[in-house]
């Protein structure tokens, strides 16, 4: 019988961090984390980054990470699976987003998390603005296609 | 019937405005809204090609029939992570 898997999706309005895993899964061996951070940039015309800034639909934000969640936890036999994502303002150096899964065994855990950070920014409707010294503009973003192309 | 139509990020800054309310023929579906709102707002039109839809807080495809009441959202490209 597989091990029983604790899920914790949440979209929050501040920069994200990671969370200590207590009590830590006595039957698990590998915890694997990934946080994506906003990364300093220059703009050939609208000068340095100073923040990105997050905007989501919040429903359907969270039933798609909780889908990917329930998924991940299924196919990889995670008992930890932790998808946090902040909207609004992230500086430069902050993260955005924390991915992080507990499983029995570090291949498993390695590929969940893989396998939740891509679906995420694949299907998780959630829109990156770049704020630069002087002025914004919207990442370009990849078209989502869970059922064929709504055009 | 009317459908509250929502519009996001850059889709909703090109338009100007988050929000329509669309009157349509009983049976339509997401196509035919997205036909509809194409010849009334050109950006709508213009990245029509890389929408996603979703109803209800659902995502669907562009054969999914709409009812009165119901909330499409038009889904541009998305950059999370």
């Amino acid at each position: 019988m597989p091990d029983p898997c604790t899920i914790d999706v949440r979209i929050l309005e501040h920069p994200v961090e990671v969370v200590t895993i207590e009590p830590f899964p006595p039957r698990a061996g590998a915890e694997c984390v990934f946080l994506g951070r906003t990364r300093g940039d220059v703009h050939p015309r609208h000068g340095t980054l100073a923040r990105l800034s997050y905007h989501a639909y919040v429903p359907l934000a969270r039933r798609t990470l909780d889908e990917l969640a329930e998924h991940a936890a299924e196919k990889f036999q995670c008992q930890v699976v932790r998808i946090h994502h902040a909207v609004g303002e992230v500086p430069v150096g902050a993260a955005s987003v924390l991915v992080q899964v507990v499983c029995g065994h570090r291949a498993k855990a390695f590929e969940a998390c893989r396998f939740l950070i891509d679906r995420l920014k694949a299907t998780a409707p959630i829109w990156k603005q770049e704020l630069w010294t002087d002025g914004t503009t919207w990442s370009e973003g990849t078209p989502v296609l869970p059922e064929g192309d709504a055009s | 019937m009317k459908c509250n139509v929502l519009l996001f990020a850059q889709l909703a800054e090109s338009v100007g405005t988050d929000r329509i309310t669309l009157d349509l023929p009983d049976g339509s579906t997401v196509a035919d809204a997205l036909e509809h709102l194409s010849k009334e707002h050109p950006p709508i039109a213009e990245l029509r090609h890389v929408l996603a839809a979703a109803i209800n807080e659902r995502y669907c495809n562009a054969a999914t029939a709409l009812n009165d009441g119901d909330t499409l959202a038009l889904i541009p490209p998305v950059s999370g992570g």
